[in-house]
C-alpha cells in the first residue's frame, strides 16, 4: 500500500505541477483546467491516505520535545506568513501573479459578463442568453443555427452595439478566440483580428487595446454610453440597439478569395432591436464582410465572389423579451 | 534542502527582473466614463489615489448630482456667497484664460444655455426648442462678466448662470492622474481618459506614444504632451450638436470631429471644443490644431 501511495503521489504530483504551471504560462484551456481538478483531487486524496499511514510519525513529532517543537513552529509560522503574503498580494508574490499569461494579457481577455450564458445545444446550434441584473429573467436571446453537414463550426463573436456603432457588450466569443490575439485557430497559429476583424476592431475602439500593439491610446469625443447592456434592456429607458454576429469559416478557399487557410472572408450579420412592449423575434440579416475591416474596421458591403461563406448559416433568431417586474 | 531554497530565490529574482523593462496597463472607472494607464517600466500603482481624487472632482464639480459644489451654486440665488474648492478655483481661473483666447467659444458659465437645449445632465428636461427670448436671456446671464470672484470666494450676479466644466474636467482630471503617477515615480506613461489623453515621455523602445485619432487611421506621436478629441457622433438631437456657441447660444451643426494637441490636457480639452464651435463657422472646418 505504502508504494502505491508513494508512487501515485510522485505521478499524480508531476502531473498536477506540468498541468499547473501550462495553466500559469498558457492561455485558458478546459482541457489543463480538466487535469489540473482532476490530479489535484488524486493528489489530495493520496495525501490523506500518506498522512493516515504516518500518524505515529506526525503524533510523535507534535508530542516531542525540543528541537522537533522548534521545528513544527518554524514551519507553521513560515506557512502562515506564505499565506498573509499571499492573502495580501505582497511582495514576491504580487510579482510572480503577475508573471502569469492571465495578468500579462489581461487586456486581451474577452470575458462576457456574469448575465450572459451560452449553450451548445448540438454540433450545429448556439443559444446565446443576456439577463438582467434586476429581474434575472432573460431579456435577449439568440438562436444560431450552422447548416448541417459542416465538419468545423465556423468562429462566432456575438455583441451588441449602440446605432452609432459602438460596442456595448461582448455576448458570446469561440473559447478559442477568447484568451489573447495570439490563437490557435483549427490547427494553425494566427491573430485574431484575421478570423473575427469586425468584431476586434470593435473590442479595440472600447477597450484601448490594438491587435497590432502598435497603438497605445486612443483620442476621441465622449463616449456617452453604458458599456452594460442593462440600460439598453429596459423598455422605461427607450434605448435602441443592434446585435451583430459575425462567422468565419476556415479553409473556404475559392476563385475570388484565393488564401488557403482564410479563404472567404468573414460574414456580419446584424437586426435592429427596440426593447420595450411586447416579447419580438427578429431575424438578423447579412449586412457586410470583413474583407478590408483588418484595415481599420471597413465594412465591405459588396458580396461579389462569396459563395459557400453565405451558406454557412442556416438561422439567426434573436428574441427580445419584456422583463418581468 | 539548500539548492532548493537557492531555486527558488532564483525564480522569484528572475520575475522581478521581468518587471522592469515591461509595460504595465491600469484600468478603472470614474465620473460616469472608463480610464486606462499605460506606463514603461513597472512597479506597482495605487489606483486607489485615482479613485479617490475622481470622487473629489466629481463632488466637486459634476452636473449630474445633486449634491455637487457646482450643482449647488448653480441652484443658489443670485448674490449667494460660496467657498470655491481648490480645483473649482484652478479649472475657473484656467478657463477664463481659455474663454478669452478662443473669443469666447468655450465658456463653462453658459451651462443655462445647455440646460435650455436640453444636453448632458438636463438631457431629460427636454421639452422643446426654446424660443428666442429665453436664448437671449439664458445668453445675458452667461460669461464671466456676471461672476464675481473675491480671493477664494465666488458669487454670480444672476440666478440664472450656471457653471458646467464638462468641456474640460476630463482634461484636467487627467493632468490631475499625470501628477499622481509623477510623484510615484513615473516618467514614461499614457493616459487615456474618456478619449482624452495625455502622453508622458516614451514608449519603451521608442521616443514617443502613438495615439490613434478619431479619423480612420490617423495617428499622433505625442511626448510630454495632451491631445483631446471634440464631436457630435455621440451626442446630438438631429442635425443640432450637443456643443453649444457660446456666443449665439445655440447648438452648433453636427460636423466631424476635431482633435487638439496642447501642453496639458485640461487645455487641450477646452481647446477641442473651442475648435469644434470654430470648425462649425462658415468656411473654416480646422480638423487637427497645435497650441
Amino acid at each position: 500500500m505504502r508504494h502505491w501511495v508513494n508512487f501515485g503521489l510522485l505521478f499524480s504530483f508531476l502531473t498536477l505541477v506540468v498541468s499547473g504551471v501550462m495553466a500559469f504560462t498558457l492561455p485558458f484551456s478546459l482541457v489543463t483546467t480538466r487535469v489540473h481538478i482532476v490530479f489535484g483531487l488524486l493528489t489530495m486524496l493520496l495525501v490523506i491516505l500518506h498522512v493516515v499511514s504516518r500518524t505515529r510519525y506526525f503524533a510523535g513529532k507534535v508530542s516531542g520535545k525540543g528541537a522537533s517543537r522548534a521545528m513544527i513552529a518554524g514551519i507553521v509560522l513560515a506557512w502562515c506568513g506564505l499565506v498573509a503574503l499571499a492573502l495580501g498580494g505582497l511582495w514576491p508574490i504580487r510579482q510572480l501573479v503577475g508573471a502569469g499569461y492571465e495578468a500579462r494579457n489581461r487586456a486581451e481577455i474577452v470575458r462576457s459578463s456574469p448575465l450572459a450564458g451560452f449553450l451548445e445545444t448540438e454540433d450545429t446550434r448556439r443559444f446565446v442568453a443576456r439577463k438582467t441584473e434586476e429581474s434575472g429573467s432573460t431579456a435577449l436571446a439568440l438562436l444560431v443555427r450552422f447548416r448541417d453537414g459542416l465538419e468545423q463550426a465556423p468562429a462566432m463573436a456575438v455583441w451588441t452595439e449602440t446605432t452609432t456603432g459602438t460596442m456595448i457588450e461582448t455576448l458570446y466569443l469561440d473559447e478559442v478566440l477568447a484568451y489573447g490575439d495570439e490563437v490557435e485557430w483549427q490547427g494553425v497559429k494566427t491573430l485574431r483580428h484575421k478570423i473575427l476583424p469586425i468584431w476586434r476592431h470593435r473590442y479595440t475602439m472600447v477597450s484601448g487595446v490594438d491587435p497590432n500593439g502598435e497603438i497605445d491610446a486612443f483620442t476621441a469625443s465622449t463616449p456617452t454610453h453604458s458599456f452594460s447592456l442593462e440600460k439598453y434592456l429596459d423598455p422605461a429607458e427607450g434605448e435602441e440597439l443592434v446585435i451583430c454576429v459575425e462567422v468565419n469559416a476556415a479553409a473556404d478557399a475559392n476563385t475570388t478569395f484565393g488564401d488557403p487557410w482564410f479563404g472567404q472572408p468573414s460574414l456580419l450579420y446584424t437586426a435592429y432591436l427596440s426593447p420595450g412592449g411586447e416579447a419580438a423575434y427578429g431575424l438578423l440579416e447579412l449586412t457586410a464582410h470583413g474583407g478590408e475591416a483588418a484595415k481599420g474596421g471597413t465594412l465591405a458591403y459588396d458580396f461579389e465572389g462569396i459563395d459557400s461563406a453565405k451558406r454557412l448559416i442556416d438561422l439567426l433568431l434573436v428574441k427580445i423579451a419584456p422583463t418581468e417586474e | 534542502m539548500r539548492a532548493a531554497t537557492l531555486a527558488i530565490f532564483f525564480v522569484f529574482a528572475c520575475v522581478g527582473c521581468r518587471e522592469a523593462g515591461k509595460t504595465v496597463v491600469f484600468t478603472g472607472e470614474a465620473m460616469g466614463t472608463s480610464y486606462r494607464i499605460k506606463c514603461a517600466g513597472g512597479k506597482g500603482f495605487d489606483t486607489g489615489a485615482i479613485d479617490v481624487l475622481c470622487d473629489q472632482l466629481d463632488e466637486e464639480l459634476s452636473t449630474w448630482r445633486d449634491d455637487s459644489w457646482v450643482s449647488r451654486f448653480n441652484a443658489a440665488p443670485a448674490a449667494t456667497r460660496f467657498v470655491m474648492p481648490e480645483h473649482v478655483e484652478e479649472l475657473l481661473k484656467l478657463s477664463k484664460a481659455i474663454t478669452e483666447e478662443t473669443h469666447g467659444r468655450f465658456d463653462p458659465t453658459a451651462g443655462a444655455l445647455v440646460k435650455l437645449w436640453g444636453f448632458g445632465a438636463w438631457k431629460n428636461e427636454w421639452t422643446g426648442e426654446p424660443s428666442d427670448g429665453e436664448v437671449s436671456a439664458a445668453l445675458e446671464a452667461s460669461g464671466f462678466g456676471n461672476l464675481q470672484i473675491d480671493g477664494h470666494q465666488i458669487m454670480k450676479s444672476s440666478s440664472q448662470l450656471m457653471l458646467d466644466f464638462s468641456g474640460i474636467a476630463k482634461g484636467y482630471a487627467v493632468d490631475q492622474m499625470a501628477g499622481l503617477l509623477r510623484e510615484d515615480g513615473y516618467r514614461d506613461f499614457v493616459i487615456e481618459f474618456g478619449g482624452e489623453v495625455f502622453a508622458s515621455g516614451a514608449a519603451p523602445g521608442k521616443d514617443h506614444w502613438t495615439i490613434s485619432g478619431p479619423a480612420q487611421g490617423s495617428r499622433l506621436q505625442l511626448r510630454n504632451e495632451a491631445a483631446a478629441s471634440s464631436g457630435s457622433e455621440h451626442q446630438h438631437r438631429g442635425m443640432w450638436s450637443h456643443v453649444i456657441d457660446p456666443r449665439n447660444g445655440r447648438p452648433i451643426r453636427v460636423g466631424p470631429p476635431v482633435t487638439v494637441r496642447a501642453r496639458t490636457c485640461a487645455r487641450a480639452d477646452a481647446l477641442a471644443t473651442a475648435t469644434l464651435v470654430k470648425a462649425a463657422e462658415p468656411s473654416k472646418r480646422p480638423r487637427t490644431e497645435e497650441r
